[in-house]
């Protein structure tokens, strides 16, 4: 959490869009039916569908108001200059440090996974490609590294934009089968070897890496296993290595 | 006579079932799976029993009942594994145990805090094995008093008092929270008329926002998130020496449990209502009450124990409406419906004429599932710490890998990633600007429930609120809340001093 003097000036800030919600909810309520017929009935305002975002609604302006009311009172009006003059300075810190590059890492590492990589790619390639990359950013990968892998997951996230949601993926499924599962593996291959190639001299980071590519071979394959075979949970997209792991496993019966 | 008959048969039952070995290992087999399901984030208890119901099949009834039952019990319990060790719910039974719970992880007291809850859980059950044996007629018939005010009165006020006691700045941040859960509650086609509210033309969102992926996202994301971005330890571990509480800190922290218990077997009896409310409730009676409510949210072993015993409790107590009135108190109770149904148990009035020992052999499972689940959780606990001793960036990338997973393998739904990843990120903004998370995910769960009774009930009255003052159990609930909400007001601080000082002057003159 902030400390009590940013926190209020952050309440000043969020009270006011809590009561923008508010007012946003209101908005759309007003167009629900209210007294006029919908599907073939007659409407009463107390069965009415808006009658609960309503409230909803009022209340989160009224509580956004007394929110940001509260912030300003704590700040007063010296406080409020200070805030808005010290704003450019903080801005510049918040985007220059390095904890604020890891969650900048964190996030789009999260997000590329579940918006371009899960629906489209098999669990088993994309998962070790997703642990991968956050060991090699946060694992067995120092501040010194932290910049360049990040770049590199943007530019391989860009990357699988370009091949997963143009055509392109439809021209190369004609050459090859399963595409998207390809590339992340062999992402995933060359993010080991960059990593092996920069931990050469440092045996402790060595070490990580190769406990980091233990866990990345060992736990997808645990958790995908037991939620495809054991907890009969379909795989959000099914390619190449489940292909593979249904041949071993009816070749077994 | 009777009394002695029933404690025979009963104990009869528990003989017959200690001395088969393939009972025993059923029983101890599904609470080991129930715990492991709680404790993997996305994967509930209801979602367990539902899976046993399909495997228990061709199972004799006995047999059946132990299965579910244990798998019921150690989900429930299992939950706070995953709140205390990395302040991720397990599920949302045990979101209230994180708030002490997950403190006391990072003072190195894990061990100690899981043996608690595991002996304080097995407490629970017991207790609420104890009711449904001896006054589950009565508790029934005052369950049934609650009419749609009553429960659009009783979620709302679940989300006032999670936004009062869980705020951890300003109060009005946690109501701010629980609005912003009962905004996202109202997210799809309305439950009485089908209107499409707040879906932007969206299909996925036309059913609604589910429970999994919020409290998943509202929880575990900010959780890896900040983890990560600051590269600290997910909690200190220290030498571990003693998981089993000793006797005086049990006998000390009896009245606690007592409390905790009689509140999860009447919420748990309440149809409809399930353990999450229990541990909530629970806990803010806990804090309420104690001495030192200032050491609540910063590892207090009462909080811990307050929450897991009512929600364990939750579990007898839902079971009082499902077997003597056919409605099931709580979702897994509500698979258990399905279930017994399955192995051609009509429960209801007639249940007791049908099959006379039926609530007798629940009551034994109950008992044997909670003794199975201390010796599990006890044997557990020890290794089960040691997870604190793996690196942060080693272990949260596969703690994320779980929560994905666990999200979509409810209902199937990519859509459900796509809004846990959202919430979550917003969680972690609300989360530094001091906004408690725990009501919204409590909003997201009751919205439904209040928004529906709160029509319901008008419907019923012809739009008069009248009723409210009118019903005892609503008044009550009412004055609560009005009281829960004054009482964070200055002038009312200041009123009831200046009340309580002329009180005084009076009596001392």
């Amino acid at each position: 959490m902030l400390a009590k003097d940013t926190l209020r000036q952050s309440d000043v800030l969020s009270g006011v869009l809590i009561a923008m919600l508010g007012v946003f909810i209101v908005s759309q309520a007003m167009g629900m039916p209210m007294k006029d017929s919908w599907g073939g009935v007659q409407n009463v305002w107390y069965v009415s569908p808006a009658l609960f975002p309503l409230f909803v609604g009022t209340m989160l302006l009224l509580l956004g108001l007394a929110l940001t009311a509260i912030g300003l009172r704590h700040l007063g009006r010296g406080g409020i200059r200070l805030a808005l003059a010290g704003s450019g300075g903080r801005v510049t810190t918040l985007l220059t440090a390095v904890p604020t590059i890891r969650f900048y890492a964190v996030v789009a590492t999260l997000l590329s996974f579940v918006f371009i990589l899960v629906p489209r790619v098999d669990f088993f390639a994309a998962a070790p490609l997703y642990l991968l990359l956050l060991f090699a950013l946060f694992y067995y990968g120092d501040e010194t590294t932290l910049i360049r892998t990040f770049m590199a997951s943007l530019a391989g996230a860009a990357l699988f934009l370009v091949v997963l949601c143009s055509g392109l993926r439809d021209s190369l499924a004609d050459l090859i089968a399963h595409p998207g599962d390809w590339l992340a593996l062999v992402l995933t291959a060359l993010l080991a070897i960059s990593g092996l190639f920069s931990t050469r001299h440092q045996n402790e980071r060595r070490q990580r890496l190769v406990i980091g590519l233990i866990v990345t071979t060992i736990a997808p394959l645990t958790i995908g296993i037991i939620f495809k075979y054991l907890l009969l949970v379909p795989m959000p997209h099914e390619g190449l290595v489940v292909q593979m792991l249904d041949a071993v496993r009816y070749a077994g019966r | 006579m009777m009394l002695i008959e029933r404690l025979t048969t009963f104990f009869n039952i528990i003989g017959s079932m200690l001395v088969d070995p393939t009972s025993l290992a059923v029983l101890f087999g599904s609470v080991l799976l129930g715990i492991l399901f709680g404790a993997t984030p996305g994967l509930t208890s209801t979602l367990g029993v539902a899976l046993l119901t399909a495997l228990t099949y061709s199972m004799d009834t006995n047999l059946a009942m132990i299965c579910l039952l244990a798998i019921y019990v150690g989900g429930t319990y299992g939950g706070s594994y995953a709140s205390i060790l990395i302040n991720i719910p397990g599920t949302a039974a045990s979101a209230a145990t994180a708030l002490d719970g997950y403190p006391l992880a990072c003072k190195g007291e894990a061990g100690r805090a899981i043996g608690l809850t595991t002996t304080s859980s097995a407490i629970g059950t017991v207790i609420s094995m104890l009711f449904l044996v001896s006054i589950s007629p009565i508790i029934s018939s005052f369950a049934l008093q609650f009419t749609s005010f009553e429960f659009f009165l009783l979620a709302f006020f679940g989300i006032l008092i999670s936004g009062t006691l869980t705020a951890p700045d300003l109060v009005i941040k946690g109501w701010i929270a629980g609005f912003l859960g009962l905004f996202l509650a109202c997210i799809g086609r309305d439950l009485l008329q089908f209107y499409p509210r707040f879906t932007f033309g969206i299909p996925e969102l036309d059913s609604g926002i589910e429970v999994v992926p919020v409290l998943i996202g509202a929880f575990g994301i900010p959780q890896i998130i900040e983890l990560l971005r600051q590269q600290t330890r997910i909690a200190n571990i220290k030498k571990i020496q003693r998981i089993v509480p000793e006797f005086s800190t049990v006998v000390r922290n009896l009245p606690t449990t007592v409390r905790s218990s009689l509140i999860g077997v009447g919420i748990g009896a309440v149809p409809g209502i399930g353990e999450d409310i229990a541990g909530w409730v629970s806990y803010g009676t806990a804090k309420n009450t104690s001495k030192h409510p200032e050491t609540f949210g910063k590892g207090e072993y009462q909080g811990v124990l307050a929450s897991e015993t009512a929600n364990n409790a939750c579990v007898g107590g839902a079971m009082i409406p499902l077997l003597n009135l056919g409605i099931p108190g709580s979702p897994p109770a509500a698979m258990l419906l399905g279930a017994l149904m399955l192995h051609g148990v009509n429960p209801g009035p007639m249940i007791g004429f049908e099959h006379p020992n039926f609530i007798l052999e629940v009551s034994a499972i109950l008992l044997l599932a909670s003794l199975a689940m201390w010796v599990t959780g006890m044997t557990l606990a020890k290794q089960v710490v040691k997870v604190l001793r793996i690196p942060t960036a080693l272990f949260m990338p596969i703690i994320g890998l779980l929560c994905i997973i666990g999200s979509y393998s409810l209902g199937l739904n990519i859509f459900n990633l796509y809004l846990m990843l959202p919430v979550g990120i917003i969680c972690y903004f609300l989360n530094k600007m001091g906004f408690p998370i725990a009501p919204l995910v409590i909003g997201v769960i009751l919205g439904p429930m209040a928004d529906e009774n709160l029509r319901r009930a008008l419907m019923v009255s012809q739009g008069s609120f009248m009723p409210i003052f009118e019903r005892p159990v609503s008044l009550l609930l009412f004055l609560t809340i009005v009281w829960t909400v004054c009482s964070q007001f200055p002038w009312y601080k200041r009123g009831l001093a200046k009340l309580q000082n002329s009180l005084r002057r009076r009596l001392g003159r």
